[in-house]
């Protein structure tokens, strides 16, 4: 018998598959940015709420595969399927950048505030870096980085086939971004319920016990770190995808800080309860924004607070607690 | 051949000298008792032995191969077992849980009947967290002996325990060493030496002051100056 919990699941995904149905295609797109967003929280909801990593460094990573992808895909427009390989090339980019990072890291002994230091920093030194290459001599190949201004013209992510196009926009990029985000929570869910997640887990408690009982943890930190740094990649590529264009702003203190917001108000522990959050939590700072951007990062903030104050396991996955066992509440009734 | 061989280790923090050229074997089937007054270097000495410490000169020898360049994980993956002095349970895990980190070879039934020892059998979806101190000493040993290896580290495993506690803990100990496992143990509680120590060393200021049976310590007198005030 399913559990309530996973009815609850099930319902938010079949509505979610129905949106196209019923909104027309303006909608469609603007949902589809709410969840390209949702990758880049669940990479931080792993290598924070399941391995007690805080992280400033995920919009590096989505900043890195976006710009590897623009590039890629730019230099070799011409090149059959470029549409495929270029993100693949650029996840595993990020990926690596991110074992890279992760090894100076956890084999470096940085723990702790210390690893939101270093990996903030490295956010702000690509964006610095990002924004200062206005240049023409800042180009790599035939495409140019263009400073603050960013990228884009970089071909869609897609194949075209003699006269056929299959090009990931509209309906048909917002269903694979609802499939992606169903599979990966999937996967989130096995590594959860893994030895591997298990000591993730445990490692969050007490490293040196973990280290104790024969785990080599700082390579199983190394490894979260880059799974959570190829799912900030993947954002990062739908997210250039979905608007053609890519900016240094995207990896700025601002961009830094959200996903951190995002997952905490959501609830860190609880891979659906971010998922759902991000959009939630998305979805309004754009309905803000419309208004003035100052009103979104303000509303953030003061969500942040309360979060931190009033519902240290996340608004969201608390709100998912109530209704899962309100309705379990009636059914005895 | 002795299973632990310490050669000569020594430990400096800035200009003190923590442990100073100890010597130490350890055979198989033994139980050493590691003694001595508090800031003797038994800790310290423990951390070397298992990697938590570098060492600035001698050797540490484990069945005959070198271990001090190895970490803590990969000397644990040689055959040893280790428990700190405080009780390092995962409190936000269940007890069937923090063990399944421990071994992975065990079924249920194995694990079941291994938890009988410890009295833990049927707790194991308790929280670990939820356990008295008493349990969460016993669910420690138990982590650290369930894959069975040749040697267990315990540093202080009797702390805060009652007396009928600190005598089953001993029990578990001799049970585990009458099926093969060889145990050095960092302890104050002179009940639980005289229950189950096959030998002692005694440290002093950083030194290994004596060593011989538990009977040959405490009838020595300069030992019981020096641990216990004594003369």
């Amino acid at each position: 018998m399913l559990k309530k919990n996973n009815i609850f699941i099930i319902l938010v995904f079949t509505t979610l598959l129905l949106i196209p149905l019923l909104f027309d295609i303006y909608y469609v797109n603007n949902i589809s940015y709410f969840i390209l967003w949702t990758f880049i929280s669940l990479g931080l909801a792993l290598i924070w709420g399941m391995g007690g990593i805080l992280s400033f460094g995920q919009t590096a990573f989505f900043g890195l595969a976006g710009y590897s992808f623009a590039i890629i895909s730019i230099n070799f427009a011409d090149t059959f399927a470029v549409g495929i390989w270029a993100p693949i090339i650029a996840l595993l980019i990020t990926a690596i950048f991110g074992a890279i990072v992760g090894y100076f890291l956890f084999y470096g002994g940085i723990y702790d505030v210390f690893i939101g230091i270093v990996t903030l920093a490295i956010t702000l030194v690509l964006e610095t870096f990002m924004a200062q290459t206005a240049g023409p001599e800042w180009a790599i190949g035939n495409a140019r980085l263009n400073g603050f201004n960013g990228m884009q013209g970089m071909p869609p992510i897609g194949i075209k086939i003699s006269d056929s196009k299959f090009y990931l926009s509209g309906t048909g990029q917002y269903y694979f971004m609802v499939f992606l985000a169903m599979f990966l929570l999937w996967i989130l869910y096995k590594i959860k319920k893994s030895n591997f997640g298990l000591i993730l887990l445990a490692s969050k408690e007490d490293r040196m016990r973990v280290e104790s009982l024969g785990h080599n943890v700082k390579k199983i930190q190394m490894i979260t770190f880059s799974l959570s740094a190829l799912l900030a990649g993947i954002s990062g590529i739908l997210y250039t995808n979905w608007g053609g264009y890519i900016t240094p702003s995207s990896m700025g203190l601002v961009a830094a800080s959200m996903p951190v917001i995002w997952v905490a108000a959501s609830g860190k522990n609880d891979f659906f309860s971010v998922f759902l959050g991000c959009i939630l939590l998305v979805y309004i700072s754009q309905t803000l924004a419309i208004n003035g951007a100052q009103y979104a990062i303000i509303l953030m903030g003061f969500i942040l607070v309360i979060t931190t104050r009033y519902f240290p396991d996340g608004i969201i996955f608390m709100l998912k607690k109530y209704l899962v066992n309100k309705s379990s509440f009636k059914n005895k009734l | 051949m002795s299973l632990l061989e310490i050669g000569s280790v020594t430990k400096r923090f800035g200009g003190f000298t923590a442990v100073d050229k100890v010597s130490l074997k350890v055979n198989k089937g033994d139980i050493k008792f590691l003694i001595g007054p508090n800031g003797a270097g038994k800790s310290t000495l423990f951390k070397m032995i298992i990697g938590v410490h570098s060492l600035n000169s001698g050797n540490v020898l484990f069945n005959g191969k070198k271990i001090e360049k190895l970490s803590l994980s990969e000397r644990i993956n040689l055959g040893m077992g280790v428990k700190f002095q405080a009780p390092s349970v995962f409190n936000e895990l269940t007890i069937k849980e923090n063990l399944s980190l421990a071994t992975k070879s065990k079924s249920n039934q194995e694990i079941f009947n291994f938890l009988k020892k410890f009295g833990l059998e049927n707790d194991q979806e308790q929280l670990a967290g939820d356990l008295s101190h008493g349990k969460k000493q016993w669910l420690d040993i138990a982590m650290c002996s369930i894959s069975e290896p040749e040697l267990i580290f315990l540093d202080e495993p009797t702390a805060g325990l009652s007396y009928e506690e600190t005598k089953k803990t001993g029990e578990i100990v001799k049970s585990l060493n009458e099926k093969g496992i060889t145990f050095v143990i960092v302890e104050h509680n002179m009940d639980i030496l005289k229950q189950i120590a096959k030998s002692v060393a005694v440290l002093h200021l950083g030194k290994l002051f004596f060593e011989g049976t538990a009977k040959e310590v405490l009838s020595n007198n300069q030992v019981m100056n020096i641990y216990l005030g004594i003369s």
